[in-house]
């Protein structure tokens, strides 16, 4: 199998349509060599190659270079389909964790005038943010708020006071997305939720306090108000149960296309449907339930961050001046419009562990990104870099507008447990002058930097590539893990 | 509507061990017949998620009915409602008991405690249940299931 494989460039290698049987189109994954080495420990290729029978793919499979081993899609997996030609959406495609995603704060403090309260503003971030397995919100949302959330996402949010308009102007689809049908999901999905938003959840989401060390586009950054030794947050979670509940739905349902429709396809997690199917819309609309959530969810916890920032330092809005930069979702599928072959054709882009990377001049943008394309943000591990870069023209025309969405595991989370030491983590950490706060030292280990590929290579190969570019560079200062 | 009542509650033996996954984990899961690989799979499933550190006084008891369109879906189903009603309840699942097990149904009798941080460990976030790889497969000598949660 592995013969069949071609490297196309330094950056691409072409998994050929004759890898598997069965596949519509041929594969690319965009990877350098040690990368694409590291591949062959699981089944990431061959789960580029199943995307590749999705009905209606147009264009290539595609894999981001922090591809890894997923389920049905692999993680950095990117895959349009052809509406006009019963092109199919598949949840598989996005997600358990709809929208996923990460959104950075900036503000006007500098490194070194909160160098020294950077402990305790992480302390307060813990005890502020519900973060951790089982965590519960401090908000109890009544079934109307709730349905409001699901159709207005971060709008519902600024509405309640949790945020302002240019909040949503910066965010990707204004942070709600038209056409959420609430109708569509579970009385369990919708209880979840109900307890949940506000909350960071588990796993690998994080908020991070970071400082700009390294500046690669001046002009770029000067348009985003960013300068080096500028005080940025990250914050990345998403959907919640609710989200993982609308998944768990929606695939039950639409395993029943695969013998509706004469769908075909190598994996039962690649369940679809077309996406012009009642099913299709069906999940459509759910999927957009969640994706509103998540939006809103970010939403809330910026709005908290703010909160025990201006507490902790003593600061007053003037002085914060807290401002979003982007949100992005990593985990989505989205109807665009795309040229293919010099033709505008509408197209489902699924996206899992990828995010979209809109060059210059694309209408969803606002007026500012029209001009420097969309921001993208990429974070790294827990002791690494994460970068903010800008989506170009090439990822419009390769990639369907997409690039990767962070590191990549390499390590499964039971080896992360069995072989390395939280104790020793945390002190590599804080001898980096990183401040940790995790809800269980379990997850030190399964988050440790050695449990991820090296983000600075992910990030130079869609540099490189030229699906992405560098705007600037951000190391971490302290960070809560749930 | 779950009823409350003072129980002794045993825990069995489970049967099962982990599969490395890069992102995820797997589940091989055996037993003597069907019932016990789906007994078996739920307690395979709570023991990523939490640890009993004291026995609990009171269980809550939840009766489980599902339909599905095969055995293996039906597996998924029934590990997906008690991940369900555990997040949307707060509680942890320590008994279960098929009632009638069939390749497209199940019924089923489930004891859980309410999560507290005296009772419970709570250890790792299960997301969902993934239909990826997923198998229930019969030899001479037992019955194996695998499935993957995404995590």
């Amino acid at each position: 199998m592995t013969s069949k494989l071609q490297r196309l460039d330094e950056f691409r290698v072409q998994v050929p349509r004759n890898y598997k049987p069965g596949m519509l189109t041929h594969g690319i994954i965009y990877a350098n060599q040690q990368i694409f080495n590291n591949l062959f420990k699981d089944k990431a290729i061959e789960q580029v190659a199943n995307t590749a029978f999705l009905p209606g793919i147009i264009g290539p499979a595609l894999a981001m270079p922090d591809i890894h081993w997923g389920y049905g899609f692999p993680i950095g997996g990117v895959v349009a389909t052809d509406i006009d030609k019963s092109g199919v959406i598949s949840p598989g495609g996005v997600g358990f964790d709809i929208n996923c995603g990460v959104r950075l704060l900036k503000t006007q403090l500098h490194f070194e005038e909160i160098q020294q309260k950077i402990p305790e503003l992480i302390k307060n971030l813990y005890h502020t943010v519900p973060a951790g397995v089982g965590s519960t919100s401090k908000f109890k949302l009544k079934l109307k708020d709730a349905q409001q959330v699901f159709l207005n996402g971060a709008a519902w949010a600024v509405d309640q006071g949790y945020g302002t308009l240019a909040d949503l102007e910066n965010t990707e689809e204004n942070g709600w997305m038209k056409n959420a049908q609430p109708e569509n999901i579970s009385e369990h999905a919708v209880k979840r939720g109900q307890q949940q938003l506000g909350t960071l959840g588990s796993g690998n989401h994080f908020i991070e306090i970071q400082s700009i060390e390294k500046i690669y586009d001046q002009q770029i950054a000067a348009n985003f108000g960013l300068k080096l030794k500028q005080i940025v947050v990250m914050i990345h979670t998403g959907s919640r149960g609710l989200g993982h509940q609308i998944c768990t739905d929606q695939i039950k349902l639409i395993l029943g296309c695969l013998k509706k429709y004469n769908i075909q396809v190598p994996d039962r997690q690649l369940a679809c449907a077309p996406v012009n199917s009642p099913e299709g819309q069906a999940y459509l609309g759910a999927m957009r339930c969640a994706a509103n959530y998540a939006w809103a969810n970010r939403q809330i916890i910026m709005y908290q961050v703010i909160q025990t920032f201006k507490q902790t330092l003593k600061l007053t809005d003037n002085q914060l001046k807290a401002e979003l930069v982007y949100d992005v979702a990593h985990n989505i599928a989205k109807i665009e419009q795309h040229i293919i072959n010099n033709k505008k054709l509408n197209v489902c882009v699924h996206r899992k562990g990828a995010t979209r990377a809109f060059g210059p001049g694309q209408s969803e943008l606002n007026a500012l990104h029209k001009q420097t394309g969309q921001p993208v943000i990429i974070p790294g591990d827990m002791g690494t870099c994460s970068y903010l870069l800008v989506g170009t023209d090439s990822a419009m025309r390769e990639t369907f507008g997409s690039t990767c969405h962070g590191a990549g595991r390499i390590m499964s989370r039971s080896q992360a447990i069995r072989t390395l030491n939280s104790k020793q983590i945390l002190r590599e950490l804080n001898n980096k002058g990183i401040t940790v706060i995790a809800a269980d030292k379990q997850i030190i280990c399964e988050e440790a930097p050695q449990a991820y590929k090296d983000v600075k290579q992910v990030i130079d190969i869609v540099a490189a590539a030229g699906i992405s570019k560098k705007v600037c560079r951000m190391k971490p200062l302290g960070v809560i893990k749930g | 509507m779950p009823k409350t009542r003072k129980l002794k509650i045993q825990k069995q033996p489970a049967k099962f061990k982990h599969i490395s996954h890069t992102a995820d984990i797997g589940l091989a899961i055996t037993g003597s017949d069907y019932s016990a690989v789906f007994v078996n799979a739920a307690q395979a499933m709570f023991s990523l998620i939490g640890e009993i550190k004291r026995p609990a006084k009171k269980t809550v008891e939840y009766q489980v009915c599902l339909n599905a369109s095969d055995q293996e879906e039906l597996l998924v189903a029934w590990l997906s409602e008690l991940l369900a009603l555990s997040d949307i309840n707060q509680i942890f699942f320590i008994y279960f008991q098929i009632n009638s097990l069939s390749k497209t149904q199940i019924n089923g009798c489930c004891k859980a405690v309410k999560f507290n941080q005296r009772n419970i460990q709570r250890k790792t976030e299960v997301k969902a249940v993934t239909y990826h790889q997923l198998s229930i497969k019969r030899d001479k000598q037992q019955i194996t299931a695998k499935v993957f949660l995404d995590l």
